[in-house]
Formats: C-alpha cells, structure tokens, sequence
C-alpha cells in the first residue's frame, strides 16, 4: 500500500484553500505551512504565466528524513505516510537538513498565536498545545482523517479538484490511474527519495 | 471557561475597555462536526461542516454530502474560525464619550447594556420618524447577502433612503439586465467552446468552491478556448490567449467587432435575429448631434392602430405590427416606405452607425491590432455554429457555443454602458443568449419568468430591474442619494455626501436625522473620503449594527455588537448559480439553514434580533409579520410559496424570534419533518430537469425578442428630460447635454481628453478583484489566515504592478517604493512588482488593501490603497447606469 497524492496543476487556480485548510485544521501556529502554494510569475509576454506550484510532504517511498532521524522519531508506516513521533523528537533538526522538500518545520519556541497583543484564542489553546518547543512538525497526509476513510483536507476543499489522493498500489485508485494515463512529474526528483506526491 | 476568560482580560480595542462583565462557560460535550453554511461572498451557498470540541469551534470543512459543493470550500470558507476568534472584533454594545467624530478621533467607547442601547437607539429613530421618516437613512451592502430578512426590517423604518453601498465600483447589471432579463449571468460551461472574456475572468476571480473552479478547469481541459481582452492578464488569458486593451475602451472593440460581422464576414444568426430580437423594427433613420456625438433617440415607427411598433413583412410587403406572425418573413435590412415616412430596420440602422467604425478605427483607441479584431470576430461566428441545435432531454434547443463574456473591468468605466450595448449585441447576432454554450440568466424562469413589455421587447421585473425600465422622477427629490434623478441607476452613494453638505442645491427639503449602518462601509467602499467625513459629522445621530471597527464606526454614536457568522441563525435562498454553470449546477436551487455552532464568544448579539427588537420598539413589529408573511423568501417552485402560509404564518399582533421565523420558514416549505433534515446538512436540494435549466425552453419563439435597438433607453431619456422641465429642473452637477448623450438607443463612444494619458499623466491606473477578497464580506482583509497567507504565499499582491519593458526604460527595480499621483487629485504609494501581466500605458493595483482604521487588526492596513487614486462626481459618472470611470490617469515615481 502507498498513499499518494497527484496534483494537476492544469486545474490548479492558486486560490490558496488549501494552504488555510491546512493551517485551520492543523492548528499549525503563525509561520508554518505544512502545506501552501507557490505562486511565481515566469517567461515574458505572450507567454508569461503565473505557475501555481502546490508544495507538501512527498511522502516519499525513500526518504532521506527516516533515514537520519536518531531517535526514530520519524517514521514511514507500512501505508506509506511519513510522519513523526513527537515524543522521540529531540529537535536535532538533521530530518531538515536532508528533506529536499523543505517541509519539515521546527519549532524553536513556545508558539504565539496569530493576535500576538492579545493572547491565544480558544481555538489556538488547544491547537498550539500540540506544537511543543524544540520539536519538527510535518504534513501527514492528515492520516487521522484518511485512517478513517476521508481524504486530507488539501484535497477535500480544492475548489477546482486539482488534487487526488489515494492508494497508488491500488491499480484502480483513481490517482493510479491518472499516473498511468498522463505524464507526470516528481519534484527534485535527482535526490533519489521517490516522493509519492506526484504533478501532471 | 480559563480561555475565555483570558481573552476577556486581554482584549478590547486598543484601550481599557472591559469587554466582559462575566465569563461564560463553554459548553460541555463531546467532539461533535455540526453543519453551517459559509457567508464570505454574494453567492453564500457553500455547506459547511465545524468540529465543536467542548464549545471550541476548531476546524472547518466543506460538507461532502452537499450537492453543491461536495466537499469543497474556499480560502474565505476556510478562513472562517479567524473572524469566529477575531480578538479585534466588536465585544459589547459601545457608546461615544467623545463628541469629537473623525477617521482618526478615538470615540472613546464606554460598554453599554444592550437596553440601553436599543432604548436610546429607537428613540432616535422614533423622533425621526415623527418628525419626517425621510430623515432616517440605511446604509447597506454585501454584508447582508446571506439574509434576505434584511430588507423587511428597512421598511418597517418607512424611509425611502435604503442605500445600497457597493454599487459604484461594480455596476455591472446593464447587458444580463438588458439581454438575459436578470442582475447577473453566467456562462455554460457544459459547451461552450470559445470566450471572449471582456473585463472579466472565469474561475479564479472568486475560486468558488460551489462548482464553477472546478467546471472551469475541467472546460480548460476538454480544450475550451479563451480570448482575454483586459489590461490585465487574467488567469483565463494565461490559459489562453491575453489580448491587452486600454481600461474603457471596451466600447469601441465591441463597435469593431460588430462592424466586422455586419460588414465584412455577413454572418450572423438571422433566424434569431427575426424571431428573437427587435432587429427588425422600423425606425425613422434619423440621428442628432449632440456636443459633438452622434445619437439617436427614435421611437419605434407604430401602427396607428395599435401603437405597437412595426415591421416589415416580406411574404406581403407590407409593415405590419410585431405579433403579426412568428417573424421568419420579416425584413432585417433595408429601407422602406411606410406611412409616408422613410422607415429602415433597427439592424440596418445599426449597421450603418458601426459603417465607419472599422477594426482600423479601433486600433488605436484600444491598442488591439485590427487583424487581432478581425480574427476574434471571425472566430465567434465561425465557432457559434449559427443555425445548429442541440437536443438536450428530447428538446431541441439553438446550439451556441461561443460568447463575448463580460464583466465589471467592461462596465466600470464612463462608458460603461454602451460597452455592455456595443458587446451584449454582438452575443446577440450569433444568438447564443439562454441556449446551450452561450450566456445564460443566473435564475431559471420557474421562478421567475421572462416577460415581455408592450412592445414585445424583453422587461426585467425583478431587482434592479429600474436600470432597463427607468422610473418617473420625484421632485423634489424624495431619495438623499439622487436616486429619482437617475431612473436607470445601479447606486448613487458619492451622491449622498453632497446632498447631505449641501441640500437646498440638491433640491432637498429635509436633512438627516438618524442613520443607520448594517452590512456596508459607505466610507470605506469608495473614494471621495474627505467629504464623505463631513457629510457623516453632519448627521445628529448615528448607530453601526457591526461586527468590527470598520470606517463608519469612527462616527457612530451607538455600536450594536453583531454575531460573526458561526454565531448566527440564518436561512439561504439558492435561487441562483453564478458565474460559470454545468449541467451540475445549471438548475441546482434550494434552502440553506444555519443555526449557531457555538455560543457567542462575546456579548454579541445576531443582527436580526437587534432589528427585531427596534422593529417593536420603534412601532413596525405588525408590518415586519405581515411583510414576511407575504414576501420572506421566494419561491423556487410552485410548490413553495413565499412567505409563511397557512399554519406557519405569524400574528401581526404578536412578536417572534428569528430562530422561531426561520423554523416556521423550513415547516411553511418543506414540513415540520424538514427541521431535523437540516441538522445534518445545511443545504436541501431542488433541482430542475435539464432542459428546464435554459431559460430558452420557458419562452419559446417570438415570446420574447431581445434588444439590439435600445428604444427603452431613448423613451426613459427623453422622459427624464420632460418631466426636469416640467419641475424646472435640472441635475446637480450635470452637463445636461452630456446626460443627453447617454440615453442613445444606440452604443456611443466619444473620447475626452479626461480619459486619455497624457504627456503629465501617461498611463491609466486599473484594479481588480482578488479571490482572498473580492467583495469585502467576511471581513478578509483583517483575517489572519488570509493575510499571512497572501503575505507567505503571494508576493503579488501587496504592491502596485507595472510592465517590466516600462520600469526597464524608467530605471525601476523590483521592489522599488514608488509614489502615484492621479489626475483626479489622490495619491497612494507601495513598492512595485515588474510584471509581465499588466498594459504598458498601465499601472495595476489590486484588490482593496490599505483602507487604514485605527482599531481593527492591524494586517489590515496592509498593501496598496486603489480607492485614493479616484475621485467620485458627476465628472466621472456614467450619467445613466452611475457607473464610475474606475481607470484615472495617473503618474507615478521612485520615492
């Protein structure tokens, strides 16, 4: 089994619903994003074009995080999502070094919510408790969610359907199938890690 | 109850207000997702689902079984828990202890029991009521989209002053008006295979999770094309094919186009054309000059009989009136002799006018190469499939799949209007309006039929209908905003602060007492704010329902503290898919129902409790019953009727709460068992079957025909003119002459020298709507989420944009802060992005960041403000719609 993403960003509209869905539902404090859009304006007139570049976790099938990680704090199950333990985090921060994704996030201190004048709302009370100083976070693929059958949040809110989420083991999956029919491509793909979020 | 009262302790508003007098507890409970809808745009249709996890909202979602947005929510949708926790927001009823009003006066605000509030409110209403209810005024906006309650409450004031805020910016319901008998429109996105988009962009303008993203990249992918005509490169034009033109100069590239179909391809839907559009009326060819522009303002050549307009039959050669047969016969072109008078076709008059008007004319006005003209013209009419048909559910409709798509960067100029005439008759020669693949009414006729006027011309009957239909003038004027002397506009705001300063030259009889604020920032909404200041210190009394520190408050005297939209009951009518529609989509209405998810955070209070409560303080509780007895929300079907009947309708004697309206509401429509319906989904389905989904299938052949000739614009004008100088009239601040210019049954275009660059301002400024807010609802522009999202993810927007090849020459840098100065007097300032995507003779600020207030979150003052760079008056109105020249000169340098 690989849980993986393919995002078609032919259909991406860079509305950036993801991004906040991300942040909302994670509870991630001010400044990190495990998930968020780059937007970046190329080439010149006729052909320039705003490329929309949704970023997350790869997931990947090798990954160079696992692999460094001392306490075994990171993980990759046997689905295929990367996560970590925060409990074996000892914020030695090699996990981000080696990611070639940027998308692990450290957390240097305890995190102040977005009204930093005016304490933490209700909602950041019990959202910041679960980002402790000196741990990494990442995108799971908010495996909570897709443990019981629902698809993480990215993907559930895209208003134009650019993403699809599933198991790419799994030849009728949907996002197997995309994979199959389409060209496709691998960020940084030369690092060797196989991420399994993948761009048509 | 530690959280809340933390935030008790640490919040208010930049003093020492005590915005608690006791902690409330939350709710006890379990994990529990509960359904909503979500408010943050116009078209507020999306369901949602909040996990409440012991009376914490902590996460929202789109909700999957709605089958509206299955699942999908927008960045506003999902933004939503930031303006639930705002620390910034409105906590208590406020009072002023400062008498000293100002943008950057601190009021001063002492809390307030919300007794005292009310009590001192409706006193103040009452007193004005007594005295001249003309002198209560009601400001609104797209605040209050999400309930159509709003309004009732308004009436039961009795004041004809209901102001509508928003609309000089966006006063882009003439052409939908005009041809599809509706506000608004919306592109079938099922076939349609070619777009000319004109001041507009499809898909990620708004990024509507309600189907139209996800329909507009799914017509990107099966190949759909796009021609992007704007001084902007639009997500679509990416995609497709940008076209840049000259902001307000839509008018003459629609001219262009039309001269090209008449004269040199001579293909267009004729069939239509006879059956289905006033093309061939007979009209006297005669045309006037007036300040040096070329009008005409003929009636209709009628029978003498019936008064009904004639046309020529060319199965008897003879004229006769329009309903003598279904029209197949009846002459497009030509010139006749009829009654002793030389008579032509509407068309043949229309082809004449545009003779000249050659794609080599255009050029220069537009910046458009005439082949790049040609090229689009030839494309629609070959792309329109003229005379195919589609058969969609047994019924063979007109198959049309290519359309001129137009929007607000169209409308918002001097010449607004005679763009939306000049485009709106090119969809009309390739007969592509309600049918398959063209441009459609946002509302099905179930609900609300197109009807025809006496003349057999397409009526509009619902809102803002008066833009087509016009009205009689009153004087002297009943309305603050000059409203009776404009019978065809959209929204005349900038017009109320010179009424206010100044009356007696307004012709007005009475001065404002009392206003009141709900849903709009008349302030913040548009230019002009020096004045709007002085005229807001005029007014004795003023009460803001709000839910944050917006502009106005800087001059109420009572703050009534208003529930954010998590907190609220409320009801949605789904009468009404914008935009960009499928078969998906298409005919998908129905009833939306919120109830609280969590209990108020602070002392806030739902708005139409508040105004229910003035309603029966202030006297007007029976007319409140007995107007939503008769009107709260309309009919989707025949089947349901508006208002509350029967069982559920209210005593006009006795006072109920909002929840218990809208639960009588859901029972009246649907059923007592539908209460339980909606506590799993917000949203309740009534779909059309297919072929009921174009509005084409309720208003077969010759029912309708739609204007090519805008005789309607004619009449009104010269009414408008009769009944001025019956009253001795004439409109403030007008040069008559020019007003007269506007009302031309055909599309103008003439040029002034302030509208052109020059050697001192030489380029022209234009904005547009960003999708993280596109119409200020929602407060977007102080959420959090959103603002560090735009800061983190989108370095595009903060900032002013301007061609790289120009800043190149000017010696401009990336980033470089630079100050704009425009003709009409504003200034702003911001550094600059070096784009690729802007007009080279333009400048572009987007979206509407850095309206600055002292007391709302502080990310709020952020980017670049777009509205100083405008000054609002009868200089830079268009005459009849009231739309605003939104593209000044301006000129820019390094600081």
């Amino acid at each position: 089994m690989r849980y993986g993403m393919v995002i078609n960003q032919k259909r991406c509209i860079g509305c950036d619903a993801c991004t906040i869905a991300c942040k909302q539902a994670n509870g991630t404090p001010p400044g990190v994003f495990w998930g968020h859009v780059v937007h970046k304006e190329t080439g010149r007139y006729p052909k320039a074009i705003m490329e929309y570049t949704p970023l997350l976790c790869k997931h990947c099938q090798d990954p160079s995080c696992v692999k460094v990680c001392p306490t075994g704090a990171s993980v990759k199950d046997n689905d295929g999502i990367v996560h970590i333990i925060a409990e074996k985090c000892i914020g030695c921060r090699q996990c981000l070094v080696v990611c070639p994704y940027e998308a692990r996030w450290f957390q240097p201190q305890k995190p102040e919510g977005y009204y930093p004048q005016k304490g933490l709302s209700p909602k950041e009370e019990l959202d910041l408790s679960k980002f402790t100083k000196g741990k990494v976070t990442k995108c799971n693929f908010c495996m909570d969610k897709v443990h019981t059958g629902m698809n993480p949040v990215c993907v559930t809110t895209c208003p134009a359907d650019a993403r699809v989420f599933g198991d790419l083991d799994d030849l009728n999956s949907k996002a197997a199938k995309l994979l199959r029919e389409r060209k496709f491509a691998q960020l940084a793909g030369q690092y060797g890690t196989n991420p399994s979020v993948f761009y048509i | 109850m530690e959280t809340l009262a933390k935030i008790s302790a640490l919040s208010g508003i930049g003093n020492d207000l005590k915005v608690f007098t006791e902690n409330r507890a939350p709710a006890a409970g379990e994990e529990v997702w509960k359904p909503a809808f979500c408010s943050f745009c116009h078209n507020p249709v999306c369901a949602t689902r909040i996990k409440v996890v012991n009376g914490v909202a902590t996460e929202v979602m789109g909700d999957p079984t709605s089958e509206i947005n299955r699942g999908r929510l927008c960045p506003r949708g999902m933004s939503v828990l930031n303006n639930l926790y705002n620390p910034y927001r409105v906590k208590t009823p406020l009072k002023r202890t400062n008498p000293v009003k100002g943008l950057n006066e601190d009021p001063g605000w002492i809390e307030i029991s919300w007794e005292e509030a009310l009590d001192t409110v409706a006193q103040k209403i009452n007193e004005a009521k007594a005295s001249d209810p003309r002198t209560i005024l009601y400001c609104t906006g797209f605040g209050v989209e999400e309930s159509m309650l709003t309004f009732p409450y308004f009436a039961t004031f009795e004041t004809p002053n209901i102001l509508v805020v928003p609309g000089t910016l966006c006063p882009e319901h003439f052409n939908q008006l005009a041809l599809n008998g509706m506000m608004l429109d919306r592109i079938d996105l099922q076939y349609v295979e070619y777009v000319v988009e004109v001041g507009r962009s499809m898909g990620s303008d708004w990024a509507a999770a309600s189907g139209h993203s996800t329909h507009y990249a799914d017509a990107l992918e099966r190949g759909m094309q796009i021609v992007s005509v704007n001084p902007r490169c639009t997500h679509s034009g990416q995609r497709g094919e940008w076209v840049p033109i000259m902001p307000g100069t839509d008018t003459a590239f629609g001219l262009a186009l039309l001269h090209t179909i008449l004269h040199e391809i001579k293909k267009y839907d004729m069939h239509w054309l006879k059956i289905r559009s006033n093309a061939p009326y007979l009209i006297e060819p005669i045309f006037e000059t007036v300040n040096g522009v070329k009008i005409c303002r003929q009636d209709y050549v009628r029978d003498p009989q019936t008064d009904k307009p004639l046309v020529w039959d060319e199965a008897i050669k003879e004229a006769v009136p329009f309903d003598h047969a279904k029209g197949e016969t009846y002459a497009l072109t030509g010139t006749y002799e009829v009654n002793g008078k030389t008579v032509q076709t509407s068309l043949q008059i229309l082809m004449d006018y545009v003779k000249e008007l050659t794609p080599e004319w255009a050029e220069p006005i537009t910046t458009i190469p005439a082949a790049k003209i040609r090229e689009i013209a030839n494309n629609l009419v070959e792309k329109a499939r003229i005379g195919s048909t589609i058969e969609i559910d047994g019924y063979a409709f007109p198959y049309r799949p290519a359309a001129v798509f137009m929007g607000r960067g169209m409308a918002s100029h001097m010449l607004g209007v005679d763009a939306a005439k000049a485009l709106g008759t090119v969809n009309l020669l390739l007969g592509n309006l309600d049918v398959p693949g063209g441009i459609l009414g946002t509302s099905n006729a179930n609900w609300s039929t197109l009807r025809s006027d006496k003349d057999g011309v397409l009526e509009p009957h619902m809102q803002m209908a008066n833009q087509i239909v016009g009205g009689d003038v009153h004087f002297p004027p009943q309305k603050i905003d000059m409203g009776d002397f404009y019978p065809m506009g959209h929204a005349a705001i900038p017009f109320i602060w010179k009424s206010i300063l100044n009356p007696q030259e307004h012709y007005l009889d009475y001065e404002p007492q009392v206003m009141l604020i709900y849903g709009g920032d008349p302030l913040g909404s548009i230019a002009n704010i020096e004045l709007a200041s002085e005229a807001m210190k005029k007014i004795p009394f003023i009460a803001t329902v709000s839910y944050h520190f917006d502009l106005p408050t800087q001059f109420a005297d009572i703050i009534l503290a208003e529930n954010s939209p998590l907190e609220r009951t409320e009801m949605y009518r789904v009468f009404r898919n914008e935009k960009e529609a499928t078969h998906e989509n298409r005919g998908l209405m129905g009833t939306l129902v919120r109830r609280p998810v969590v209990e108020n955070v602070y002392n806030t209070r739902l708005a139409q409790s508040i105004f229910i409560d003035l309603t029966e303080k202030t006297g007007g509780l029976a007319k409140l019953n007995m107007i939503t007895n008769h009107d709260f929300y309309t009919r989707i079907d025949e089947s349901f009727p508006p208002g509350l009947s029967g069982e559920y309708a209210l005593d006009p004697g006795k006072k109920y709460s909002y929840e218990e309206i809208i639960d009588r509401k859901i029972c009246s429509d649907y059923g007592p068992e539908a209460l339980e319906e909606f506590e799993k989904c917000a949203f309740k389905p009534f779909r059309l079957p297919l072929k009921q989904s174009y509005n084409y299938w309720y208003v077969p052949e010759n029912s309708i025909r739609l204007p090519l000739y805008y005789e309607r614009m004619a009449r009104n004008g010269k009414k408008l003119l009769a009944q001025l100088a019956e009253f001795k009239a004439t409109l403030p601040g007008q040069d008559m002459k020019q007003v007269e210019v506007h009302y031309s049954a055909l599309p103008n275009w003439y040029q002034s020298p302030s509208w052109e660059t020059t050697k001192e301002f030489p380029f022209k400024v234009v904005n547009w709507k960003i999708h993280y807010g596109p119409n200020n609802t929602g407060g977007m522009y102080e959420n959090a989420y959103m603002q560090e999202t735009i800061d983190f993810s989108n370095p595009y927007l903060k900032c002013i944009w301007i061609a790289e090849s120009v800043a190149e020459e000017m010696g401009l840098k990336e980033g470089d802060t630079i100050i704009v100065e425009s003709a009409a007097g504003g200034k702003t300032k911001g550094k600059i992005h070096l784009s690729q995507f802007i007009h080279s003779k333009c400048i572009g600020v987007p979206g509407n960041f850095g309206r600055r207030t002292l007391f709302m979150n502080p990310v709020k003052n952020t980017g670049v403000h777009f509205n100083s760079l405008l000054s609002v008056d009868e200089s830079t109105l268009n005459p009849i719609s009231l739309s605003l020249e939104s593209s000044p000169q301006v000129k820019f340098y390094k600081t």
